[in-house]
């Protein structure tokens, strides 16, 4: 981990429950330290850092649908739905377009990703046929 | 030709199940020198492979056309992420790319398929003739077999030089260290003992599997024409790992080399390993433990740096009858820095290995080619699997070289010596001349103990030093001649029994009247 990165997941974990003025302060804080050990210009990438474990955070609960077009989501509604129930998952997935699919869909939810695009499945075609 | 493509595909078509797939993926946080950091992938296992998936966000025809998968090989799991190495062009990682576990530990093709290749680190082929077609994967990395799958070592292996398979004889299933500084004839050896199985018959005869790790592909690129020149390439696999691969790969050859052989062991047969060489191994393992954040202990290298080593060699063995009676010999070299074998990798490998062959730069550099210094060359457990023909003709010939070191020193009071003392150092230099012996020159070892058994028993005494591989070359082809009964004696029973000593001792003297040439020394 680098030093930056030390500095940006100290800040990311006191910060918790805290309120916004506590947290002002902590910024504060961490600007007066940054300066008094030399480390001020590391500040951009502490802040970068600092972002990434914020979106990290926020991704982790979320469930994302990726589909190459809107009216997959109806032709797909079924599956999706059986998909959904059998992780558990109770929330409405956060719905992503990605055109480089062709079709069906992909179902991210934290590190577990269900592939069932047509990309996938051509690309595993191809590769089947030519190795014959 | 179209047509029956055509019909492939379209049977490929009409099978076709399209398959939804569920895998655990993670995000590559930080990638460079060969090493990524992933983020995710918490039920990762130690050694597990990973997929860098390229296609994330590519149109499909670009996703069709990419090159071969890219993997990866966990070997750090740490709190919040794991770390692994690239097998591959770490080039093509960048950071946010998915990466997906594949469920199962770092495995290669095995089987007869690879027989005559020349394979990467990962099993594929590298030597331009097409892919190699195996349906057995073998897991690199495999725990050694156990005590009781395992029986003592009691069939040689000839390596064809005369100084090693009489004084230090190597044995199936027995792990021999090569060691010796730069230029002193290690791989020569290695290559010899390669070259000389195609003396062996079929059914007896290992799979030799050659590791170059870390060598200049130039030079793998002549092993490989000069196995290719002497037939030997029929029963050799090459494994390559050169000094341009990346340090993964250079890390991972010894262990596909091994797990290569592994299969011929199991299937109950024989196989040969060298690995050349286990010093440039450690350097490339220490570079990645080095950027994998791993503590580093002496001379820089890891902590685990001797387990690297004693989890592959132990991989050799015999096995027991039970388990087919199979055998994995290993031969590792490593180079030793000006002659130092106290150092560390060359201690650590000397205390895993059953036996060295010690090369030494300064009996190179005076000719004595195989440069082997018999008083630090030892093996502990071949002299069990010698024949017994060479048995005999050995046993004296360690002795006598030992006392002939031992008043070499005298030499330059030879005016003072007693006559006996003189006689023995005269013998001294005509057996050391005897164990001369060219480069790629095996020989068998029913050619062996003749002329071994000619320079223990003084037949040439009155040779010049200096006419003794003359003499050695004609006293085999006079034997080839006139007695060829000795050679076929010696092969089938595998020992100088009474009949056969009496023979060839009628022989040497048939050889010594015929060629007055050669014996100009009066006593």
């Amino acid at each position: 981990m680098t030093h930056a990165a030390q500095y940006a997941l100290s800040l990311h974990e006191l910060e918790k429950g805290k309120s916004s003025r506590e947290q002002k302060a902590l910024v504060s804080s961490l600007v007066a330290l940054l300066k008094r050990k030399g480390h001020f210009t590391l500040l951009p990438t502490i802040l970068k850092e600092y972002e990434k474990y914020r979106e990290r955070e926020s991704d982790h609960d979320i469930v994302k649908l990726f589909l190459a077009r809107e009216s997959d989501r109806a032709s797909f509604a079924k599956e999706i739905k059986a998909e959904l129930f059998t992780r558990g998952v109770k929330k409405e997935p956060k719905v992503v377009f990605d055109a480089t699919l062709v079709g069906g869909f992909k179902l991210k939810h934290r590190d577990t990703v269900l592939d069932a695009s047509y990309k996938t499945q051509l690309i595993a075609l191809y590769q089947k046929m030519i190795s014959v | 030709m179209d047509n029956l493509i055509v019909e492939k595909i379209k049977k490929e078509l009409e099978h076709f199940s399209p398959e939804t797939e569920t895998a655990e993926v993670g995000r590559v946080i930080v990638a460079g020198d060969g090493v990524a950091e992933i983020l995710g992938l918490e039920k990762a296992v130690m050694a597990e492979m990973v997929l860098f998936d390229e296609s994330e966000g590519v149109a499909l025809e670009k996703a069709l056309h990419a090159k071969k998968p890219l993997y990866g090989l966990v070997l750090n799991l740490e709190e919040e992420s794991v770390r692994v190495i690239i097998l591959g062009d770490a080039n093509r990682v960048h950071e946010g790319m998915p990466v997906k576990r594949m469920g199962k530990v770092l495995s290669l093709p095995v089987g007869e398929g690879l027989v005559g290749r020349v394979v990467n680190s990962l099993g594929e082929a590298i030597d331009g003739k097409g892919e190699i077609k195996s349906s057995t994967d073998y897991a690199i990395e495999r725990q050694a077999s156990g005590v009781m799958d395992r029986q003592s070592v009691n069939t040689p292996i000839h390596t064809g030089i005369k100084a090693i398979d009489a004084m230090i004889p190597i044995g199936r299933g027995q792990r021999e260290l090569i060691i010796g500084d730069r230029f002193t004839g290690k791989t020569t050896i290695a290559i010899d003992t390669i070259l000389n199985q195609k003396n062996e018959p079929k059914e007896t005869r290992p799979i030799c599997i050659y590791v170059a790790i870390g060598q200049k592909e130039s030079k793998t690129a002549r092993i490989v024409a000069e196995l290719e020149e002497r037939g030997a390439m029929e029963y050799t696999i090459v494994v390559s790992a050169p000094a341009s691969a990346s340090a993964a790969l250079q890390f991972l050859a010894p262990y596909a080399g091994a797990a290569i052989g592994e299969y011929f062991m199991d299937k109950g047969g024989d196989a040969l390993v060298v690995f050349d060489d286990l010093s440039k191994q450690a350097v490339a393992y220490r570079q990645l433990s080095l950027l994998l954040r791993r503590p580093p202990g002496r001379e820089a290298y890891p902590g685990d740096i001797f387990y690297l080593h004693s989890r592959l060699l132990e991989r050799s063995a015999k096995l027991s009858k039970e388990k087919g009676g199979g055998s994995l010999t290993a031969l590792p070299i490593i180079e030793t820095q000006e002659g130092d074998v106290s150092a560390y990798i060359p201690t650590n490998v000397i205390s895993i290995t059953d036996g060295q062959i010690y090369l030494d730069t300064d009996l190179f550099n005076r000719g004595t080619k195989p440069a082997i210094n018999v008083g630090l060359s030892v093996s502990r457990v071949g002299s069990a699997a010698q024949t017994k023909a060479m048995k005999k003709v050995a046993g004296k010939l360690r002795l006598e070289l030992a006392q002939f070191r031992e008043l070499e020193a005298f030499v330059q009071f030879a005016q003072d010596l007693d006559s006996d003392t003189k006689a023995r150092i005269e013998s001294g230099y005509r057996l050391s001349e005897l164990l001369k012996q060219d480069k790629s020159v095996p020989r068998n070892f029913d050619r062996q103990v003749p002329a071994l058994y000619a320079g223990i028993n003084g037949f040439f005494n009155a040779v010049p030093v200096e006419k003794i591989g003359e003499a050695e070359e004609k006293l085999l082809s006079f034997l080839d001649t006139h007695h060829p009964e000795i050679f076929s004696a010696l092969q089938s029973d595998k020992e100088l029994t009474e009949v056969t000593e009496q023979k060839l001792k009628d022989a040497l003297e048939s050889f010594t009247k015929t060629h007055n040439e050669l014996f100009t020394i009066e006593s």
